[in-house]
């Protein structure tokens, strides 16, 4: 999952939403969950990729029109199921949580600050520690 | 960086913490570019003495990390105050509110907690509450999360939307729109 696949991926998601001015949630693309997982899992496992990440989300939402970037910033989105995140990574989370999650920088601010900041929030499960998961160590 | 400096750091990077710092700096309000050195500096001191007099507190890149992430975030804060305190003094800069709590008590704005609230859209009802229960500090993000009922992360995040959805509404035309 490089930097330039994940932002299209973002843009694809954005786009389909803003395709569908009635819709509720955000969606995964058909058959792009698993891609959708992997971002989200690097983005909170490597900081150069998650500052790179949101910054170019920033700018693609940007880009939008006004009315359609005050409609992502309010748009009733999902609760963050924190405890899930943490024990059990992104894999097991419902589309529009995904999707939602991918595409908003504050919801991804506020899960890495949870993750890496929160005392209580425990240690993160066995996804964490994943060998691809951490293999960012490795590159850096 | 000497070997010593990169072992207590857990091999973690200047340009990595440099980043954490922005992280902070450049989220809305920001802080100004030359400011922003400063808030590194303060923040690579910090660090250091950490790493040097607690290795116990700096275990991993993670503790690294997340100890330079608290440290911006309490620098940035701190710098907003030290504007609004100049600005009160007369000295220094204009203050610009860093906070929809600061904007409610700026009366240029004719605000309260409630009446902010009441600019934000109704059909997020989770937004006006945490919100609220912020502006008004009725506890912690984390007793928030408690009283509504809800995740810390989903606290976070409505804080940063309502943040960030005043902030727009009160920015002037000169600021821009981006």
């Amino acid at each position: 999952m490089t930097l330039e696949v994940a932002l299209v991926l973002a843009a694809e998601m954005l786009d389909l939403f803003e395709r569908s001015p009635q819709a509720k949630r955000l969606q995964v693309p058909v058959g792009r969950r698993d891609d959708v997982v992997a971002l989200l899992t690097r983005a909170m496992t490597r900081q150069e990729f998650f500052d790179q990440y949101v910054g170019g989300l920033r700018a693609e939402i940007g880009r939008r029109s006004k009315a359609y970037s005050l409609r992502l910033l309010t748009y009733g989105s999902p609760e963050i199921p924190d405890a899930q995140i943490v024990a059990t990574g992104f894999t097991d989370l419902p589309d529009e949580v995904l999707a939602d999650l991918a595409t908003s920088p504050h919801a991804l601010e506020a899960v890495k600050e949870t993750l890496f900041e929160d005392e209580n929030s425990g240690a993160p499960g066995p996804w964490f520690f994943a060998p691809e998961t951490f293999r960012w160590r490795d590159e850096a | 960086m000497s070997d010593q400096l990169a072992n207590a750091l857990h091999g973690v990077t200047l340009a990595q913490i440099r980043r954490t710092v922005s992280k902070w700096c450049r989220s809305t309000p920001r802080v100004p570019p030359e400011d922003e050195a400063d808030i590194a500096q303060e923040v690579l001191k910090a660090v250091w003495t950490k790493a040097s007099t607690s290795p116990g507190h700096m275990r991993n890149q993670s503790d690294v990390i997340g100890y330079a992430s608290r440290v911006a975030r309490n620098c940035r804060a701190d710098y907003f105050t030290k504007r609004k305190r100049s600005r009160t003094t007369g000295e220094g800069v204009e203050h610009v509110p860093s906070r929809p709590d600061e904007l409610a008590r700026d009366p240029r704005h004719g605000g309260t907690c409630e009446h902010l609230a009441s600019l934000l859209p109704d059909h997020v009802a989770l937004l006006r509450e945490v919100f609220l229960a912020l502006c008004l500090e009725q506890g912690t993000q984390v007793e928030v999360a408690h009283l509504l009922k809800t995740s810390l992360s989903t606290v976070r995040r409505r804080w940063a939307e309502a943040e960030e959805f005043l902030t727009r509404l009160f920015r002037t035309p000169e600021e821009g729109t981006s």
